[in-house]
């Protein structure tokens, strides 16, 4: 289970082995041809930026921001595309840094399911630990950076959907 | 009616007394039965009920019941409207007198025009002269455009009065339906801004228009809604559950205030022991000095029975304002919250904070400001925002407060944000730190890499020699005592008796006078 959640998170825009219907009262809905073909479009665009940012990155290091954007803003499309309508997940949530600090330590991985409030990590910025937590229940998605990681203002700390 | 039947039977005078009653009657029906029950259909009151409610029982009288538009254009003059719109008048506060006016949206949607603005003007000229806070309750269509120019220029007087009447009479808007256009502007000159969540919105350009200019979707509620306002504009100051809870709210809001600028608060008896210790306080700060805790735990641990009216809850929640009562006294906080950003200064905090404090001033409510603060928020987007002009409006506002200044540090206050959080400097009379206090330009590892970078860059073991200056500076200045050394602290108290001992200092400063040189006005940055 923890491993293809994993897999989901290194590529969160291809829906593969999705969990079975009434297993878990979050898993994914059966997917209609429409759906699957947006999730295969989806998947086509993500690896086409994935290797723009590469090239960029070698050129124009500080733009290769933009593609990682855009790659995560695709993904959370992907994601509200596969929820239950009206079901326990009513949006996908992008947990960002309030200010620029490094990631002190997760306490959270990929698949655990959160509630309202529950701690996802420690954020250590402005002489202080800040503690981050979830917006709203639902399972963490994804974690983009680990522990000790220097991030920006305005970074993707964590996705709960 | 009835009265027709009995009218043959009445004398001259009766008749006139009788007519009285019936015109009154005519009034009360405000916009008609089917009007009433669509407002209520949106879980709304009506402005009378809604007055009733602000009012002790029974001490509501109405001026102007009478007025009528005198508008001739586009059919207006076939039209009665009652009262025109607006209801006015004065009463009873909790037994102290207030004036108000309250916006009828079911006399043809509350639009505002020349009458209708000056029913308003009247009440507040009144409530200027005879210094007493000042309620509107907003609830209308906007300008009554039949009535053009004339329309306007209501408006026109009414922020006149708005800007005339700031910081002699507390000034109070409630915006309790739709507020739009032009209408926004006299509640966003007033002291404090209500809204009621769902049935309240504000914005200068509707939906509407934005959708034909911009092209931009956006709902009313998202465009201006309650907390919209409250937590992304900075706009409204508190977003009631409904109608009643609003109401109350401004009751409560109206309890700390004087009635005008040359009065102090009313002293209230709450119960609370003077001389309360809270032991608990002793173990509020956690043992590592960047783990955070909740600064409203010690707001509520000092203020009268944990009572803590707070503004602006939503907003730059990095600054905690509020009210509270110390031995009965009135009292404004200003706070640093680490759970939130760090409890850092930045744009808005700076914003929130220098309103309040100018505020308490303008009516001689003494200022309590509580201090954890690691400094302003780095980043190109504050410093683009005017982080600097923003951030000078908290020194500027602070220099200027002559009411009584106490400040007490709790934890970290450092460089340029120590200044700002109403250090000595700025003019505080008392300054208290608790033990935990830390005070310094920046923190040990910066102070360390700034002022001793070629030393660890020579040293044989890079790491340790930086650590062991870390240490070293964390040693000499993470603690209240260089300060105190100073005189910039006055006293290093005990967390358990900070209460006894802000209101020892109250008590002190109760005569406190302060003049400056003369002026017309300063220029705060704005």
């Amino acid at each position: 289970m923890p491993d293809e959640h994993r897999k989901l998170s290194s590529e969160p825009f291809v829906v593969s082995n999705p969990v079975k219907p009434n297993e878990d009262p979050l898993s994914e809905p059966a997917q209609t041809e429409e759906l699957r073909l947006v999730a295969e479009k989806i998947d086509q665009a993500v690896k086409l930026l994935t290797e723009i940012g590469e090239h960029v990155a070698k050129i124009a290091p500080k733009q290769k921001r933009i593609f990682d954007d855009a790659k995560m803003a695709i993904s959370d499309v992907s994601l509200l595309l596969r929820q239950t309508p009206g079901g326990a997940v009513s949006g996908v949530h992008r947990i960002v840094a309030p200010m620029p600090g490094v990631i002190l330590r997760c306490d959270k991985k990929i698949g655990n399911m959160v509630k309202k409030g529950d701690l996802i990590l420690i954020l250590d910025a402005m002489k202080m630990e800040n503690l981050i937590t979830a917006p709203a229940a639902g399972r963490v998605v994804s974690l983009p950076h680990g522990e000790g990681k220097k991030v920006a203002k305005g970074a993707v700390l964590a996705v709960i959907g | 009616m009835a009265v027709a039947v009995t009218q043959k039977k009445l004398g001259a005078v009766a008749e006139k007394l009788e007519e009285l009653h019936e015109r009154i009657h005519q009034v009360k029906q405000m916009g008609g039965t089917a009007a009433i029950a669509a407002q209520k259909q949106r879980g709304k009151l009506t402005a009378r009920e809604r007055l009733d409610l602000l009012f002790d029982p029974d001490t509501f009288r109405e001026t102007d019941m009478f007025m009528k538009h005198r508008g001739t254009m586009f059919g207006i003059d076939k039209v009665d409207i009652a009262a025109d719109g607006v209801i006015t008048g004065f009463g009873k506060v909790d037994g102290r007198p207030v004036a108000a006016f309250a916006q009828d949206f079911t006399a043809r949607a509350g639009s505002l025009g020349e009458m209708h603005a000056k029913k308003i003007c009247k009440v507040m000229d009144m409530a200027l002269k005879a210094g007493i806070p000042f309620v509107g309750i907003n609830d209308s269509g906007g300008a009554r455009i039949q009535e053009g120019v004339d329309s306007l220029s209501g408006f026109g007087d009414i922020f006149y009065r708005n800007a005339v009447s700031s910081g002699i009479i507390p000034q109070i808007s409630a915006i309790m339906g739709p507020c739009a256009g032009g209408a926004v502007y006299s509640p966003a000159m007033a002291d404090w801004v209500f809204m009621v969540k769902n049935t309240s919105y504000m914005f200068i350009t509707g939906p509407d228009v934005i959708r034909a200019v911009t092209g931009e979707e956006v709902s009313q509620e998202e465009l201006g809604g309650a907390m919209t306002h409250n937590s992304r504009s900075g706009v409204a100051h508190f977003a009631a559950e409904d109608d009643w809870d609003c109401i109350e709210q401004i009751r409560k809001m109206l309890s700390f205030l004087p009635s005008n600028n040359r009065e102090t608060a009313p002293q209230v008896d709450t119960g609370d022991s003077r001389d309360r210790i809270d032991a608990a306080l002793d173990a509020i700060m956690p043992d590592n000095p960047k783990a955070t805790y909740d600064m409203q735990h010690i707001i509520r641990s000092i203020m009268d029975n944990g009572d803590f009216f707070e503004i602006q809850a939503h907003f730059a929640e990095n600054m905690i304002v509020g009210l509270g009562r110390l031995n009965g006294q009135s009292i404004g906080i200003v706070a640093n919250q680490p759970m939130y950003l760090a409890g850092c200064l930045d744009v808005n905090a700076s914003d929130k904070a220098t309103r309040f404090i100018r505020f308490c001033d303008c009516f001689n409510i003494p200022l309590l400001t509580i201090a954890d603060v690691p400094g302003y928020l780095p980043g190109t987007d504050q410093e683009w925002a005017g982080v600097i002009r923003h951030g000078a409006k908290l020194l500027w506002c602070y220099s200027e407060a002559t009411v009584p200044k106490m400040t007490l540090i709790t934890r970290k206050n450092y460089g340029g944000a120590y200044i700002a959080m109403c250090s000595r400097h700025l003019g505080a009379d008392m300054t208290l730190a608790w033990p935990t206090a830390e005070i310094a330009v920046m923190g040990a590892e910066g102070a360390a890499n700034v002022i001793f970078r070629r030393d660890i860059q020579e040293a044989a073991d890079p790491d340790a020699k930086r650590q062991k200056i870390i240490d070293d500076y964390r040693k000499a200045f993470y603690n209240p005592y260089v300060a105190a050394s100073r005189g910039y602290i006055d006293a290093v108290i005990l967390p358990r008796e900070t209460r006894v001992r802000l209101i020892e200092i109250l008590e002190t400063l109760s005569n406190k006078r302060e003049t400056r040189p003369h002026r017309k006005h300063g220029n705060i940055p704005l």
